[in-house]
């Protein structure tokens, strides 16, 4: 087949354009200042008593939240892995229903639940449990952790979920048949065959969780490396410390990438040998109701902020109560007539189809060209289409920031093609993975038998080739069109002038109204947690066990 | 008498509502070799690893040194698995992945090292003992799996399907090996196999199994010289069976008519039914008899030096395996005549 070079230069560009360029003047402008290559910056940044403590901080926080994703993410894989119950297909799509808002709109409920004031600490005055009302949220800092936790725990589970889906389960018993006891079997054989899984889904909820701009803003918690860098923007141009956060968070990335990239090719993980399945363990009586129970519970944990968040879209009254005092559904009306969530809700939806779109197109030909041609420099292209899932979306709107400012794209006049660029570079993987899987299973003869009988690249590609991938390209692309609508950094950064909000920004405005502004940026909330669920809910359909890939490195 | 070791008293066992193993009863002695033979899906795999812990059986007991262990979970038995693929771990460099055991059981680095210097020679596995499994050939993988299982010094060892996972050449090498393994350790062992030709080298006792049941349990002799019924008959070696019925019955004699003609069979079983098998075994003819005859032409042929093989074809349009011995050989083409015979004692009689 002829190799269409037409492509294949476009894909280089749009990869260099909107992503090596940037990341490369980031760097440039971080070491290079006054005519000299200079560690200054960096210096500078280090040396400073409050950038410190915040990159600290971010440290812990991206530790914390590592383990108590952990905590809840790895058991959670085991019992769906090990046992059979009644209703697990369904309750495993439940699990995924945290991810279904970004943190920070699940923020706004919770933060009505955990102040002073809030739902949990009448209840516990009701109950006679305490006295004084507890500052829960305190410093922000833990309203940080535990938003980010309930977030974040279900990208644990699924990796791990997924890695145990082709563990030979004989290792196990091997360990079993030589006495050993289940946590020297755990810690000697499972952990380490499970590990690089581990390592990666650990490393994207690090990453995630350091560079989460919109928590942190609706916690009003300063000290931390994300915040940082959305305030050094406002300065771009006089203060290079911005510089040296972002390149701290790039260094850290590639670094895990490399490491997690190293780590699953070097070490021998597979021996290679047919893998044995296990028996799934039947649960009765008191054991299955207690699994119920636990499981049940961490489900409706998780689900508060976005319980809560309902209830304060919908509330009219809700002040020192458990439960809001009068009820109305008037913030629905207002989103869909006020002018700041009308616009909104149109430029997320231009915003998200287009780079949808870009992606299709885009994902489409990387996924091609990776798994049929044999061509010098794809490793840089598989590389190049996949780092996006882990570089945060905070690196590529500074970037985007500092690259573009007083050129034709500068985001103060209109940011449009910048966002675009953005939520269409970010959710490209989605699709790449999508259609590289899908290939690898469609034979190549199928496309040689249509050249045989004498269709041309143009009509094999029309009829053979994209029918075979078009379940995995719908929904890669129901999920990228999803998570773009929803996306928080790039809109917060980049969109700066009103009439081109997209809904994230809006919400973030609105929630810092005092008066009716939060219940209507909860209600615009559900919406989009409801678009992005049924999506979710959709691509999980198509893609099935498979919907793991989409939040793995590697 | 021997030593018993493991008793297995009416297991049971389903699988949602389909039944996989009834009725099993077997005992096994000190230093025996026993081999559970049997077609794949007769459940035998599920028997070797409910003995091992890793499945409950829905009733029966498992007794172990006189010690009921039916509910002792797999890792305090005392019962050796060598899995059919294996199950090294990955990760782990060949000498760790066979030190495992003593390691979980605390023993002294000092121990550790001469246990393991004394396996590896065992295994002929010197000079692999620090690269990972998958760097390692099939077969020394499958020595590392049994050194493994080997140097905690089990009970009994248990071997699922060992050499299924190889080729054809290193089965056979590693067949002798294990014979070899087997007399220089004096462990007992239990051999879970489909290859019959596996249980007839190496086993002291073979169990045969059929869909959920053991049907017949013997030495390899016995169980190819007196099959208890046609399946075992079958499944071990080759047989060829005629359809007949008896018309008389004299003392052990039995006069069974066929479609080939009237036959005469000795035989001490007790026979129930007049409809019958009459079977013989390929190498269980004689060109002298006057009696018992069959005529044919050869279809086919096939020599191996010590024997020849010939395919019989009847009137009838019954086909015949045969093997002549040295001193019958002649040089027979395709489509000669040929006639033999059976000594009625030589006849295997089933009912039907």
């Amino acid at each position: 087949m002829k190799k269409n070079y037409f492509y294949f230069a476009l894909i280089l560009i749009f990869l260099i354009f909107s992503f090596v360029y940037p990341i490369f003047h980031i760097i440039f402008q971080c070491f290079y200042q006054n005519g000299r290559f200079t560690f200054d910056v960096l210096k500078i940044a280090i040396d400073n008593y409050v950038i410190r403590k915040s990159i600290l901080n971010s440290f812990l926080l991206g530790i914390i939240v590592v383990l108590t994703t952990s905590i809840i993410g790895i058991p959670l894989a085991f019992v769906f892995d090990r046992f059979k119950f009644k209703g697990k297909p369904i309750l495993k799509i439940l699990f995924l229903l945290p991810m279904i808002s970004s943190p920070f709109v699940g923020g706004i409920g919770i933060k009505q639940v955990l102040s002073r004031f809030g739902g949990l600490n009448i209840l516990l005055i009701k109950l006679g449990i305490i006295k004084n009302p507890i500052s829960f949220i305190g410093s922000g800092f833990l309203g940080i952790v535990i938003l980010q936790t309930l977030h974040l725990h279900p990208i644990m589970f699924l990796n791990i979920s997924s890695y145990l889906n082709n563990f030979d389960i004989s290792t196990e018993e091997a360990s079993y048949n030589l006495g050993a006891k289940w946590y020297q079997t755990f810690f000697k054989i499972t952990f380490p065959l499970i590990l690089p899984g581990y390592f990666s889904a650990s490393s994207i909820i690090f990453i995630w969780s350091i560079t989460d701009l919109g928590t942190p803003l609706i916690f009003e918690y300063d000290k931390l490396i994300s915040v940082r860098i959305f305030n050094s923007i406002k300065d771009i141009n006089t203060n290079p410390i911005g510089y040296a956060l972002v390149f701290i968070i790039i260094f850290i990335t590639l670094l895990l990438f490399i490491f997690t990239k190293r780590y699953i090719e070097k070490k021998p993980y597979t021996t290679g040998k047919t893998v044995v399945s296990l028996t799934e363990k039947k649960l009765k009586g008191f054991k299955l109701f207690l699994l119920y129970m636990v499981l049940l519970s961490i489900l409706f944990i998780s689900l508060i902020p976005h319980i809560t968040l309902f209830l304060y879209s919908i509330s009219k009254k809700w002040f020192f109560s458990v439960f809001p005092a009068e009820y109305t559904n008037e913030y629905y009306r207002i989103v869909f007539t006020h002018r700041l969530t009308k616009t909104g809700i149109l430029n997320s939806l231009i915003y998200s189809s287009l780079s949808t779109l870009i992606d299709i197109f885009l994902g489409f030909y990387i996924g091609y060209i990776l798994v049929r041609w044999k061509i010098k420099g794809k490793a840089v292209i598989d590389i190049l289409s996949m780092l996006p899932l882990l570089i945060p979306g905070i690196v590529i709107a500074f970037g985007y920031v500092s690259t573009f400012s007083n050129t034709i794209f500068d985001p103060m006049k209109n940011p449009l093609f910048l966002i675009i660029l953005s939520y269409s570079l970010r959710r490209l993987p989605y699709i790449v993975r999508t259609t590289h899987s899908s290939l690898l299973q469609m034979d190549k003869s199928l496309e040689e038998a249509s050249y045989s009988l004498g269709a041309d690249t143009s009509t094999t590609f029309k009829k053979i080739v994209f029918p075979f991938v078009s379940p995995g390209i719908f929904a890669g692309g129901i999920l990228a069109f999803a998570f773009s609508l929803m996306e928080v950094s790039c809109s917060l950064i980049l969109a700066i002038r009103e009439k081109f909000y997209p809904i994230s920004k809006v919400i973030y405005i609105l929630a810092g109204r005092v008066t009716d502004g939060p219940n209507t940026a909860c209600a615009l909330g559900i919406i989009g947690m409801f678009i992005t669920g049924i999506s979710l809910f959709i691509s999980i359909k198509i893609f099935s066990k498979k919907i793991g890939d989409f939040f793995r490195i590697g | 008498m021997e030593k018993e070791i493991l008793k297995v008293e009416n297991i049971e066992k389903r699988f949602e509502g389909n039944e996989v193993l009834k009725n099993i009863n077997f005992t096994v002695y000190e230093n025996d070799f026993f081999f559970i033979l049997g077609p794949s899906g007769c459940g035998k795999t599920t028997l070797l690893r409910i003995i091992a812990g890793f499945i409950s059986p829905d009733r029966g007991r498992i007794i172990l040194n006189k010690k009921d262990i039916t509910n002792l979970p797999p890792n305090k038995r005392e019962i050796g698995f060598v899995f059919q693929n294996y199950a090294l771990w990955p990760h782990m460099k060949v000498k760790d992945n066979i030190t495992y055991g003593l390691k979980i059981k605390k023993y002294s680095e000092d121990f550790i090292k001469r246990k393991l210097e004394e396996i590896l020679n065992i295994t002929k596995l010197k000079g692999v003992e620090d690269l990972y499994p998958n760097q390692i050939s099939g077969g020394q993988q499958q020595r590392v799996a049994l050194a493994r299982s080997l140097i905690v010094n089990p009970l009994i060892l248990l071997l699922d399907e060992p050499l299924s996972n190889l080729d054809a050449k290193l089965r056979d090498e590693l067949r002798s090996e294990l014979k070899r393994i087997y007399k220089e350790t004096g462990k007992t062992m239990i051999y879970v196999t489909h290859a019959q030709k596996e249980a007839m080298t190496l086993a002291k006792t073979i169990a045969v199994m059929k869909e959920k049941e053991i049907v017949q349990i013997g030495s390899p002799f016995e169980i190819y010289t007196y099959p208890q019924n046609l399946f075992v008959a079958s499944f071990i070696g080759d047989i060829n069976i005629l359809k007949g019925k008896i018309v008389e019955k004299s003392g052990n004699i039995f006069k069974i008519e066929t479609d080939e003609g009237l036959f005469y069979a000795e035989t001490n079983k007790e026979i129930n039914s007049n409809d019958v098998f009459l079977c013989f075994r390929p190498e269980n003819i004689s060109k002298e008899e006057k009696i018992n005859v069959i005529k044919g032409k050869v279809k086919d042929y096939e020599f191996l030096g010590e024997f020849l093989k010939l395919v019989i074809l009847t009137e009838k349009g019954n086909l015949f395996k045969i093997s002549l011995r040295p001193e019958e050989f002649e040089n027979y083409k395709k489509a000669d005549n040929i006639v033999f015979s059976i000594k009625r004692e030589k006849f295997l009689l089933f009912e039907e």
